[in-house]
Formats: structure tokens, C-alpha cells, sequence
């Protein structure tokens, strides 16, 4: 007994928290270490230039990290109508015995690894937008606006409806668990004043607002950040046009993927790809701060 | 007698398992007519009947055919929220819409259904019901806080002002005082006896005091079905039936 | 009775936007699985049971050759980041959540949010950090291990450890702080010291716990971009000596992206193949989840 009051034995699990906290700080201090020699020779230059010449050791990223805010937010919008379309049906209209298998499908989906969903992408979906949409849409003369689809149908509009794909199951639980979770004698006293279906949800929708920013900024978090399923599918190909999505392009994260393994063979290509992961860490603290204060736990 | 509710024989049943059964019953206009019973006798779910409110559960069969203020409340061609326009409720559990300021709660209604064409036509609605609801003094200032904000008597005179906004012809209230305090009640029920003036107040009560304090007609139910209506003071002095007066007297069960 | 016209009109667009959106959310779903199983089993059952076995075969062949490399690698990976991960998640959470003095609680609270966080992080980003901290590290490191290259089965484990760890850590600390305070002072008023009481609650959690195990384990199986500078990669079975940790392996994740992206039609079938081992092992975990909650 004597020994124990001591030795508290439960002083030493803080170690584990010391662990995971040292983690954290080390991934932080290596992303900043490492993109130090570049911020130092050009500054803030790799952000707005678009240049990517190893051989000059001349690096400007400006077109992955548009490709980067592109997608995620085009993604965002599609994600966002079918995530709240398919909550709204789920709480609203499907009956209760095909419930189960909705749910359980959407929660599976979302454990799908992401490469899974770049392979698809790659061979399935790719060949369908480009026959489909993108061929089609570039005839009619959008083409000055969004450029012409390559055979094999990657694109950065692509990658967007992917990420969407992705994404929804996930955004559109949140949502769901909350329009479930609205009380029924607030929907009662809704419908009482004479409301129709289509005003009730609406004002529910109104009523959850919180929720679908959280959903919004996760989605988001996680269109920027997703990098196998991306690259697999975005087309990997410096486009300084990247708001012509029916071209292919890159975003960071799959301009990481893919230039790694040139990069030891570059004295500043190496500390090129970590700035642009700085980057990438910077928009997903954003997100988490914007989480963290007006978000609600998922 | 010009009556404003008929309901004829009326059954309802949940998931298979009969609530209603066999029904019948006028009411007239501009009284306070209490349905008082037992708990599970039916009482809530003939209310719920009335404004079709029952139409948002799954399993749910009724049969029979109800009446208000002319209009047909389960032909098929009945729109639902026609009649709940016709229909005012005020509910148990006080439950304005929490995120909503006061003004807007009371608005919410005249508002979707197009009652005013101004926001001046708006404004007077909305003062006209807070003054009935006996609430106007006391929120005329903070009329734009969330309505989350008011203590519950407060707020379940706001869910009266509410369904006053829409001038229904009809009241329905589900035991309004069962979660408020007895100064909160008192206040409730003062404004009760007020509003037979302008609409048809319907009162489900498992207090059997309290409708006695406020009614003029009684209805009491018991296992689904109606057993005894009348003026309330005919009820509660001369019952006919045993159950009723085992009721009224609180021997019951 | 204009109104309600206009009002049936909104109803029934409002309808048909919805149903759309329910069907375009579920429809990709149904297509990736039908499509995985299907072109996925006919390779697998092509090469059986060699496909489990078998390194790829060479590239443009009319052979498939095998995922064994990297089934091996999903394997070893798996189970060392699991082995060192869980106990430093569940620890921590038991320590935050029982927290009692003030360095403590700060300590808890810290962690707490640093984690959550993390949570957040890409995991491109996280791999490429381990990553460079291996580089930095690997001549300290090369003073005692002279094979060891940053490219290896240590930074895989390292980096899944990261991806994951975060999540394990606040389910379980969710659940402990979940349990109602009048049981937990139960357990306490029994005389039981702080140790043996999480150890009570964790029991009284198993079910929360198993499932963020499972959890766990399928994202460290979905985990590719973490892979892609650590753990790196190979077609080939690394030869089983003490050098194991400090050698790039392969995983199946990483065999569906590299495969796939080949150009070539055999080992595109190989991607397909290992993609559907992958959606196979996570609908097991999925299911085990499942089973796991509905227990409680």
C-alpha cells in the first residue's frame, strides 16, 4: 500500500498520452523542418506560379493546389445535394423495412477503402462521364469554358464526381442521424399549423443547420485530403487551365503521390512536396478549427 | 344545435391493435369541450384524429368519418393540411420551434398559409394573437429572442398564440398543462375559458378537476370508447354511468 | 385554389429531386460492388489457390500470377501496428478519461485535442511526415541496423499506427466518458483503485471496444496513401531475416493502385483481384462490427 501511494501505477498510462502527443507535434515539426530550405529561396512564390521544372529546380504549385480547391469543391456540391437528398428520403419517406439494408449498405460503403473506389473510378466511372457528359457537353460548345475530355475520360471533373461518390455516405449520415433525432412533437406541431411536406422540411432542414456545416466541412477535410482514388483518377498532368475540369490535372495530394519518387533525385524537389503538404495541413486545421467551433461531434 | 366537430362512428386502430372503436360525437360551437378518461382510453388519439395529425405515423387505419366546420377530414380528396389549417394544436410537452425567435413562431403559421399581404397585416396578426394568449406584455419587448429563451408557461401560451395566428375554427389541446407548474396552469386555464369566444376549444384532460373548472361539455371516455357526454355540470352532479363517477369522485382504478 | 396547385407542383419536384438524389447516392455503391465481385472473383477463382500465393506475373503475360507479396505485407503491417497501437489508444483514453488531478486532466484534455485533430490530418500528409523523419533519423539509425532504408516495413507500421491510433483512441474515450458517473462511483466506492476500476469499465465497455478494434483494423487494411513513401511497395516476398522491419513490403492496397494504374491487362486483373479480397475482409469487419454492437 505504502509503495503504491508513490508510485501511482496510473501515472505511468500517461505515457500513452505522451506518445500519441508526441505524434502529433513530430508530423507537425517535420512538415515545417522539411519545407524550410524552399520557403526560404522563394518564399511564398510556389503558391501563385505555376512552373515545374526539376531539372531548373524551379517549383511553383499553383496549378495542384487550384486542381486541390477544384475538386473538393466541386465535390462539395454534388456531394451535398445527393447527401441531403437521399438523408431527407431516408428520414422522410422510405418505410421502415427497407431502412435496414439503406443503412447498412451507406455504412459499408463508407468503409470501402478508397483505392477500391479508384480503381473503379479508373475503369468504370471514367469511361461512362467521358461518353456520357463530358463528350457531349464539350460538342455543344462548352468546350472554350471546360476543355476536351481525354480518351480515357480522367479528368479533374472525375476525380470531383468520385470524391462526391465518396464522400456522400458519409455527409449524408450526419444529416440523417440528425433529421432523426429531431423531436416529434416538433414535427407534430409543424404539421398542425398546416404545413405541407415539402414546408416541413424545409424548415427541418433550417432547424439542422448546424449539422450540415459539419457535414459540409468534413466532406470538404476529406474531398482535399483523399489522394489513392484521386490520382487514380484526376489524370496526373500539369494543367495550368485546372478550371477546365474536363481536362485531366493534379491536385497535392495526388501531385505527392505521383512525384515522390522522382523526388530524392531533385535537392528541392523534396522540400517542394512537403511545402505543398504544409499546405494541405493548413486548410485541414481550418477546417478543424471551423469544425471545433461551430460544428457538433460526428 | 350548431355543431362544429361531428365525428360518426369513428375507429382507429395502430399497428393492428384497436384504439378507437365505434366513436360518436357533435360539438358545438364556441364552447370549451373537455374529453376527459384513464390514460390509454383513447382520449389523445381521437384529438390526433381530428387534424389528421395521426397521418404522420406508420400503421395507422381509420375508418369512420369526421366533420369540421363542413369539411370532409378523411375523403380522399381532402388535402391534410387544409384541414389542419382549419385546426389549431397545442401539444403536451410545450414546443415552439426552438431555433425561431418568438415573432417568427407566431408567424410561421400566416405566413406559409398566405393568410396577410403586409408586414404591417403580419405585425397586428401576430400582436392580435400574443394579446390572446395573454403573452403580449410580457414578451412586446424581446419579441425577436429564440423563443427557447421563455420559461415553459411562457412558452406553451406561445404555442396558443401560434395556433391562434392561423384563426383556426377549431382549438385542439392534449393535456397543455400536464408538464407546467400550478401557477403556469392556473394561468392556462384562465385563458382557456377566454378563448371560447373566438374558436371551438377541444380539451383532452386526465384531470378531472380541471375540467370541471373550465368546460361546458364533458365527454368521458374509457377503453376506446365514449360512455357518457353532457353539460359538465349535469356530468359532474348527476352521472349515469358508474365508471363516470368513479372518475370524477377519484376512486378510480 | 390556385395555391394548393402550386403547392402540389412543389410537392411532387421536391419528390422527385429527392428520389433522385437517394438513387444517385446508392447507385455507384451497387455498380463498385458489382462490379468488383464480379470481375474480382473470376480472377481469383483463375489462380486458386495460387493467387494467394503467387508473386504477379511478369507484366503483359497471358498469366495472372499472384497477390501473395502483398497479401503477406497487408498482413505483417497489420498486425504489428495493431499490436503496438491498440494498448497506447485504449491506455491513453483510459488516462483521459479517469483523469482526476489538474496535470492530468490538462495532459488528457491536450491529447484530446491534438488527436482530434489528427483525426482530420490527410493521411498523404501523415506518411509523408513519417517519412521524412525517417530520412532524418536513418543515419542515427544506421549506426545500429546498417540495412535499414526509410522505405520499410517500420515506417508502414509507424505511419498506420498514426492514421489510425487517433480514432481508436476517441471511440473508446467516447465510451468511457459515456458511462454514467453513478456506476463509475460504484466501482470506486468498492475500494478499487484507479487501475483496476478502468479495468472494471473497460470490461463493462467490451462491445464499444471490440468495435473500435475492428474499426481499427479495417482502416489500417484500407490504408494506401500513408503506404506510399513508408512501407513503399514490392512485388516480391522480402526474404524472411532479422532485416524484415527495415525493408519496403507490399500491401494489397498498394497492389490495387500500382496494378491498376499498369497499363498492363494481367496485372490490371490482379488490381481487380486484390480489390476484391479488400471489399471481402471489410465487409467481414463491417459485419463484425455489427454483430459486436447489436451484442451489447
Amino acid at each position: 500500500m505504502r509503495i503504491r501511494r508513490f508510485l501511482d501505477v496510473f501515472t505511468i498510462v500517461s505515457l500513452a498520452n505522451s506518445i500519441l502527443i508526441l505524434s502529433v507535434v513530430l508530423v507537425s515539426l517535420v512538415l515545417v523542418v522539411e519545407s524550410l530550405p524552399i520557403i526560404a529561396r522563394d518564399g511564398l512564390l510556389p503558391l501563385v506560379t505555376s512552373i515545374w521544372n526539376p531539372v531548373k529546380e524551379e517549383y511553383g504549385f499553383l496549378f495542384a493546389l487550384g486542381g486541390s480547391l477544384v475538386t473538393a469543391s466541386l465535390a462539395l456540391v454534388f456531394s451535398l445535394a445527393l447527401s441531403i437528398g437521399s438523408a431527407v428520403m431516408y428520414a422522410e419517406f422510405l418505410p421502415r423495412r427497407f431502412r435496414v439494408i439503406v443503412k447498412n449498405l451507406m455504412d459499408l460503403a463508407a468503409s470501402i477503402p478508397s483505392v477500391v473506389y479508384g480503381l473503379w473510378g479508373l475503369k468504370v466511372l471514367s469511361p461512362v462521364l467521358r461518353t456520357y457528359i463530358m463528350e457531349p457537353l464539350s460538342e455543344l460548345g462548352l468546350s472554350q469554358f471546360v476543355g476536351r475530355p481525354t480518351p480515357a475520360g480522367t479528368s479533374i471533373f472525375t476525380a470531383s464526381i468520385l470524391l462526391a461518390i465518396m464522400v456522400t455516405p458519409l455527409a449524408s449520415a450526419i444529416i440523417r442521424e440528425r433529421l432523426l433525432a429531431i423531436p416529434s412533437h416538433i414535427r407534430e406541431a409543424l404539421y398542425s399549423l398546416g404545413l405541407t411536406k415539402v414546408e416541413v422540411i424545409t424548415l427541418e432542414l433550417k432547424y439542422i443547420k448546424r449539422s450540415i456545416l459539419t457535414a459540409t466541412a468534413v466532406s470538404y477535410g476529406r474531398a482535399v485530403g483523399e489522394t489513392a482514388a484521386v490520382a487514380m483518377v484526376v489524370g496526373n498532368v500539369i494543367n495550368l487551365e485546372f478550371f477546365k475540369v474536363f481536362k485531366p490535372g493534379y491536385t497535392i495530394s495526388s501531385l505527392i503521390a505521383d512525384q515522390y519518387p522522382n523526388a530524392e533525385a531533385y535537392y528541392f524537389m523534396k522540400h517542394a512536396l512537403f511545402y505543398s503538404a504544409l499546405v494541405m495541413f493548413f486548410v485541414s486545421l481550418a477546417i478543424n478549427i471551423v469544425l471545433l467551433k461551430f460544428g457538433e461531434r460526428v | 344545435m350548431d355543431s362544429v366537430v361531428q365525428i360518426r362512428d369513428l375507429w382507429v386502430s395502430i399497428g393492428g391493435r384497436s384504439i378507437l372503436r365505434g366513436v360518436n360525437l357533435e360539438i358545438p360551437r364556441n364552447v370549451v369541450f373537455a374529453i376527459m378518461g384513464p390514460s390509454g382510453s383513447g382520449k389523445s388519439t381521437l384529438l390526433r384524429s381530428l387534424n389528421r395529425i395521426l397521418d404522420l405515423y406508420e400503421g395507422v387505419s381509420v375508418k369512420g368519418q369526421i366533420l369540421i366546420d363542413g369539411v370532409d377530414v378523411y375523403n380522399s380528396k381532402t388535402d391534410p393540411s387544409e384541414v389542419r389549417r382549419l385546426v389549431g394544436m397545442v401539444f403536451q410537452i410545450p414546443n415552439p420551434i426552438p431555433n425561431m425567435s418568438i415573432y417568427d413562431n407566431v408567424a410561421l403559421g400566416p405566413r406559409i398559409n398566405k393568410l396577410v399581404r403586409s408586414r404591417w397585416e403580419l405585425d397586428n396578426l401576430v400582436r392580435w394573437a400574443l394579446e390572446k394568449a395573454y403573452l403580449w406584455d410580457e414578451v412586446k419587448d424581446r419579441l425577436h429572442l429564440p423563443a427557447s429563451k421563455l420559461s415553459g408557461g411562457q412558452q406553451q401560451r406561445l404555442c396558443i398564440a401560434r395556433a391562434l395566428a392561423m384563426k383556426p375554427k377549431v382549438l385542439l389541446m392534449d393535456e397543455p398543462t400536464s408538464n407546467l407548474d400550478p401557477v403556469a396552469s392556473a394561468k392556462i386555464e384562465e385563458l382557456i375559458v377566454e378563448l371560447k369566444r373566438d374558436v371551438t376549444v377541444v380539451l383532452v384532460t386526465h384531470n378531472s378537476f380541471q375540467a370541471s373548472r373550465v368546460s361546458d361539455y364533458v365527454a368521458f371516455m374509457y377503453d376506446g370508447q365514449i360512455l357518457e357526454v353532457g353539460p359538465t355540470g349535469q356530468i359532474f352532479t348527476r352521472p349515469k354511468n358508474k365508471l363516470t363517477e368513479k372518475y370524477i369522485t377519484g376512486r378510480f382504478g | 385554389m390556385k395555391p394548393l396547385m402550386l403547392r402540389k407542383i412543389r410537392s411532387l419536384t421536391m419528390l422527385a429531386l429527392i428520389s433522385t438524389a437517394f438513387a444517385l447516392t446508392l447507385l455507384p455503391v451497387l455498380s463498385l460492388i458489382g462490379t468488383v465481385v464480379y470481375n474480382g472473383m473470376s480472377v481469383v477463382f483463375r489462380n486458386f489457390p495460387g493467387i494467394f500465393f503467387d508473386i504477379p506475373a511478369a507484366p503483359g503475360s497471358s498469366e495472372v500470377g499472384g497477390i501473395g507479396p502483398h497479401l503477406l505485407g497487408t498482413m505483417l503491417l497489420v498486425a504489428l501496428a495493431m499490436a503496438i497501437g491498440t494498448p497506447i489508444s485504449i491506455l491513453a483514453a483510459v488516462f483521459t478519461a479517469e483523469a482526476i488531478k489538474s496535470w492530468e486532466r490538462n495532459l488528457g484534455r491536450l491529447t484530446r485535442l491534438l488527436t482530434h485533430m489528427m483525426i482530420e490530418f490527410p493521411t498523404i500528409v501523415v506518411g509523408l511526415a513519417v517519412y521524412g523523419l525517417m530520412t532524418t533519423l536513418a543515419p542515427y539509425i544506421r549506426a545500429l541496423i546498417p540495412g535499414f532504408r526509410p522505405f520499410s516495413l517500420l515506417s508502414g507500421v509507424i505511419a498506420l499506427i498514426m492514421v489510425s491510433a487517433p480514432y481508436m483512441y476517441a471511440q473508446v474515450e467516447d465510451g468511457l466518458k459515456s458511462i454514467p458517473q453513478h456506476i463509475r462511483e460504484a466501482v470506486y466506492s468498492l475500494g478499487a483503485g484507479r487501475v483496476l476500476t478502468s479495468y472494471v469499465l473497460l470490461r463493462y465497455l467490451k462491445s464499444t471496444v471490440y468495435a473500435a478494434i475492428s474499426i481499427s483494423l479495417a482502416r489500417m487494411i484500407s490504408e494506401t496513401a500513408a503506404l506510399f513513401f513508408t512501407a513503399f511497395g514490392s512485388n516480391v516476398y522480402p526474404p524472411l531475416d532479422s532485416n524484415l522491419l527495415f525493408r519496403p513490403v507490399g500491401s494489397l492496397t498498394l497492389a490495387v493502385y500500382t496494378l491498376g494504374l499498369s497499363g498492363y491487362e494481367n496485372w490490371v486483373e490482379l488490381s481487380w483481384a486484390a480489390s476484391f479480397i479488400l471489399l471481402m475482409l471489410c465487409l467481414a469487419l463491417f459485419a463484425l462490427s455489427k454483430v459486436v454492437i447489436r451484442g451489447e
